[in-house]
């Protein structure tokens, strides 16, 4: 196959879904010695803009998505309201850096974190699929563990869960609340 | 006079970061006793506006007093060892870990603020009945998906508003007839046969009554010869 008509067919599938593209999924695609995705991905952001467009592909929760650059946003907005991105209240967003930063959590030490009631707050979080249940602990009661998922990923715009900003050090904190 | 919106407040932990900001104060060194004031003060309003204190806010009163009697209490201190450990530590760490946690929900939000000026294709994908792709949409479905799913679906069961109840034509007369008809030729009957007989949960109600009802009018007599021994029915003969 040709390396031009690779190119096409990656566009393609990019073109037609929502979900970030990886290259294990192009192994169901190309049936023998699949391109390497990163290398036509390249070579795709350069042809956009060389040719000056609207949109290019971003590296997103291990995979690429076609997106819109941001400059657009404005444009859009007037068209849509959402980008289909989940809008979380403090409670919500306190609860995710706990689980994002110490995961696999417990109800129980997520709450003693926070000092109040968490129920809720993870249940909606698993309803929206930004966490997600994975496994239950070997201490007393054997408490259910929450950890995040490939959505929370694409939420909040990281590749992997390494790159979430690194926690302040305590020592920081302080001077800081001073 | 500051105007505080109890809204606004995640739990005790956000309120007392609140005073500590807007004091200045060293969270290494919290007056207790001020705080404590403070915060009780607030939980007063909280009532007044007809909030409904949350346990949360009462735990971390009790907690709160607890450390402020602690320091007010007299250390034993022997001799000059000062490893007395300061009672407010426990609560400091708490704070310090909660805030750690506020400031990294901020950062998350940010993030989110800024994924949120892209925007990706809307499509989702139907499965057209290809293997290779069905595979790709179950591999990331645990265990815990298909519980949760399980538990989603039987919280969604219509609810059952008919049932169809069985007649029962039980009733105390015709099984006491019943019972008596049940003694052997010595006029016993064991425990252990009576409940052989009897198969739904009314009978044995009503059985039971009506063992009741025969002692009571002096046919029958019960009889166990030993401690968790077999209970025996014993026939007095008729009633006069």
């Amino acid at each position: 196959m040709q390396q031009k008509e690779q190119q096409l067919i990656i566009e393609s599938l990019l073109f037609s879904t929502a979900d970030p593209l990886t290259q294990k999924q192009l192994k169901f695609v190309f049936n023998s010695d699949p391109p390497d995705i990163q290398k036509i991905i390249t070579e795709l952001n350069n042809k956009y803009a060389k040719g000056g467009h609207s949109f290019y592909i971003r590296k997103i929760a291990g995979g690429y998505q076609i997106t819109t650059k941001a400059e657009y946003e404005i444009w859009i907005h007037r068209l849509f309201k959402k980008n289909g991105q989940v809008m979380l209240s403090r409670a919500s967003l306190e609860t995710m850096a706990i689980v994002a930063y110490r995961q696999p959590i417990s109800r129980y030490e997520t709450e003693s974190i926070r000092g109040v009631d968490c129920t809720g707050v993870l249940k909606t979080l698993l309803t929206n699929k930004l966490i997600r249940i994975q496994g239950r602990d070997s201490g007393p009661g054997r408490p259910l563990l929450y950890g995040t998922t490939k959505k929370f990923l694409e939420n909040f715009g990281l590749n992997s869960i390494s790159e979430i900003p690194k926690l302040k050090e305590i020592s920081e904190l302080s001077n800081s609340s001073n | 006079m500051h105007k505080i919106y109890l809204e606004n407040f995640e739990g005790p932990l956000d309120l007392l970061l609140y005073f500590i900001r807007r004091d200045k104060i060293d969270i290494y060194d919290i007056p207790i006793s001020k705080i404590t004031k403070e915060y009780m003060i607030t939980l007063d309003k909280m009532k007044k506006l007809n909030v409904t204190v949350a346990g949360d806010f009462i735990d971390m009163a009790a907690t709160l007093m607890r450390i402020k009697a602690k320091i007010l209490l007299p250390s034993q201190r022997n001799g000059s060892e000062e490893s007395v450990e300061d009672p407010r530590t426990a609560l400091v760490q708490q704070l310090l870990v909660y805030q750690q946690f506020k400031i990294a929900a901020e950062q998350l939000s940010n993030l989110a603020q800024q994924q949120n000026h892209y925007f990706p294709r809307q499509i989702k994908l139907d499965i057209n009945g290809d293997d290779k792709r069905s595979e790709l949409q179950i591999q990331n479905i645990s265990l815990f998906d298909v519980a949760w799913h399980f538990k989603t679906a039987l919280e969604n069961m219509p609810v059952i508003t008919q049932y169809e109840l069985q007649k029962d034509n039980i009733n105390l007369e015709s099984q006491i007839t019943k019972i008596m008809s049940w003694f052997d030729g010595d006029g016993i009957l064991l425990f252990s046969s009576l409940m052989k007989r009897l198969i739904h949960k009314v009978e044995i109600i009503v059985s039971f009554l009506a063992v009741l009802e025969l002692i009571q009018q002096g046919i029958i007599q019960v009889l166990q010869n030993e401690i968790f021994g077999e209970i025996e029915f014993h026939y007095l003969g008729n009633k006069a």
